[in-house]
């Protein structure tokens, strides 16, 4: 074999040439789509944050308005000193929008049955992850007329689900 | 003696050789405008989109926002909050499109309250019950992009 015929050299470089900007143009659409990409995840993760900071200022003001809710025993809690289940759900909220977000609050009651406040942790899960979103701990004063809600805590948990 | 004799050569490339390069570069000039025009188009898309997301997230906050948007018991409609104040950039906007009531009920012994069945378009019997849940939408002017967002506000006592 000859290694200085130039013969085929040609083809092979216009070859290499294709494939050369083939790549370039996949790595080109492949930036635009993780773009859009982006875009779809940071529109979840917005309705997830507005769903379970509604929800769980619902929950709050329902609680508020009711003081049964949250007091020690509470059906429509949990036992605060058993791990944390996503039920039985205390209040639930279906966005109205494109995307209908469905958030669940639970709730565990007030642990001390001899004080005359409740303190309620709320915590609020959205459809579709089995993490929580957000946590809040609220003082009820019952004791005041008329009851008002002191929130003490309010954490976003992460990625892990922490709060 | 001649050295590289193969310079004075004087075989040029043939018809086909030339059009066929021709032909390659083409496609591959074309492949990559296209390639560049679609990033360029998507990428405009995404600004659009993800400004469109920007705008309603501050709207958003802004009418959460207990100083700027003090809860409203008149019952009013949208016309109890405003995102008068609020700096959106030109070419997109963004308005209160929906103000829903909640009726007040109490929740059952056990089981789970669903709020959703519980909010309504009209002021609840009375007077309002301190939560409503507003509709933003946050829209750009050239049509590309629209996002809505429904936010709980509830009256801080």
């Amino acid at each position: 074999m000859n290694v200085r015929n130039e013969k085929g050299q040609a083809l092979i470089l216009a070859l290499a040439f294709l494939m050369f900007f083939g790549l370039v143009i996949g790595l080109m659409l492949s930036l635009a789509s993780s773009s859009v990409l982006s875009s779809t995840q940071l529109r979840q993760q917005r309705s997830t944050v507005y769903a379970a900071d509604g929800a769980t200022d619902a929950a709050i003001h329902v609680a508020l308005k009711n003081i049964g809710v949250g007091a020690y025993g509470d059906p429509r809690c949990q036992d605060p000193t058993q791990p944390l289940s996503p039920t039985p759900t205390m209040l639930q909220s279906t966005a109205t929008t494109a995307d209908a977000t469905t958030a669940s609050v639970v709730c565990t009651w007030s642990q001390d049955f001899l004080n005359p406040d409740r303190t309620v942790m709320f915590t609020t899960f959205v459809s579709g992850t089995t993490k929580p979103v957000v946590q809040a701990i609220v003082l009820f004063h019952d004791h005041w007329s008329p009851v008002t809600a002191e929130v003490q805590a309010w954490v976003y948990c992460g990625h892990g689900g922490a709060c | 003696m001649r050295l590289l004799p193969h310079l004075h050569r004087e075989d040029g490339f043939s018809l086909a050789e030339l059009l066929i390069t021709i032909v390659l570069v083409s496609v591959t000039f074309v492949a990559i405008l296209t390639g560049l025009m679609t990033t360029i188009r998507v990428s405009a898309a995404h600004r659009t989109q993800a400004t469109t997301d920007a705008v309603a997230r501050s709207a958003a906050e802004w009418v959460k926002d207990s100083q700027r948007n003090p809860y409203r018991t008149a019952c009013s409609g949208t016309g109890m909050y405003t995102t008068a104040g609020l700096a959106i950039p030109t070419g997109y906007s963004a308005a209160i499109t929906r103000v829903e009531y909640w009726d007040g009920s109490a929740p059952a012994a056990s089981g789970t309250y669903d709020l959703s069945s519980h909010i309504q378009s009209s002021c609840p019997g009375g007077s309002d019950k301190g939560l409503q849940r507003i509709t933003i939408v946050a829209s750009s002017s050239n049509g590309q992009a629209t996002e809505t967002i429904q936010i709980l506000k509830r009256a801080i006592t």
